[in-house]
């Protein structure tokens, strides 16, 4: 899976495209659909990476539980 | 201190650094989404295809407090916790980690079942302020929000097992 740097890369160089007219209007069905593909890949990254922060601060609060718990024993 | 003071120690430490790793892979995403979605509205528009529209509110909502994820959390916790607060006025393009909301000393501090939410006394974007919590707005959130479990660390900063 692209990694949001590379997905940057790949923006940045369509947009480049763009601005110097390299890219023509007729020429943009396929760029579009690469940002979309990119659009699809970054959500899904950040899907995951939303559920690895929710599961660490869950691992976390339970350790400070315990280690509260330990400290009042 | 006992060995199994020290393992708890270390479960808090291994747990908070895979929580940063984790904001980490997320603030390299969010990093990129606003440049995409500016790329998409340039070049959707040139071929006639409008079909990018702005994010909704509730959308931004779940960027700037994330992790919730879903509308049905939305719905019932962030939208009536948003309109207590008076939070509506951070919406703009200021997002922030989880972490930092946790280095500004949360004000208060929801904990659902399914994710978290977080209210806080400044966010480090933009001069961008939230308002403290009172003890009024609690009321009304507890009111609001029976099925929510307060844990409420009013004014109180993060656990730091550094500082044990």
């Amino acid at each position: 899976m692209t990694t949001p740097e590379q997905a940057l890369e790949r923006i940045e160089d369509i947009s480049r495209r763009l601005d110097s007219g390299e890219l023509q209007d007729q020429d943009l069905e396929g760029p579009l659909l690469e940002l979309e593909i990119l659009r699809e890949q970054l959500n899904a990254r950040r899907r995951e990476a939303d559920a690895s922060i929710t599961l660490a601060v869950r691992e976390r609060q339970i350790a400070i539980n315990d280690q509260q718990m330990e400290r009042l024993a | 201190m006992t060995t199994a003071a020290q393992i708890a120690i270390q479960r808090v430490q291994r747990a908070q650094a895979i929580l940063d790793r984790a904001v980490q892979n997320l603030d390299r995403v969010l990093s990129v989404e606003d440049r995409l979605e500016e790329a998409l509205v340039n070049v959707a528009q040139r071929v006639g295809r409008p079909i990018f529209k702005p994010l909704r509110l509730e959308q931004r909502a779940e960027r700037i407090l994330r992790p919730v994820r879903t509308s049905t959390i939305f719905t019932r916790v962030i939208g009536p916790i948003i309109r207590i607060l008076g939070l509506n006025t951070i919406f703009g393009s200021a997002t922030f980690t989880v972490e930092e909301l946790e280095v500004a000393n949360l004000h208060v501090f929801f904990n659902t079942e399914r994710g978290f939410i977080a209210g806080m006394e400044r966010i480090p974007y933009a001069g961008t302020f939230y308002k403290p919590i009172t003890r009024e707005e609690r009321l009304n959130l507890e009111e609001l929000l029976p099925d929510t479990h307060l844990i409420a660390r009013l004014f109180t900063p993060p656990e730091d097992p550094e500082n044990e």
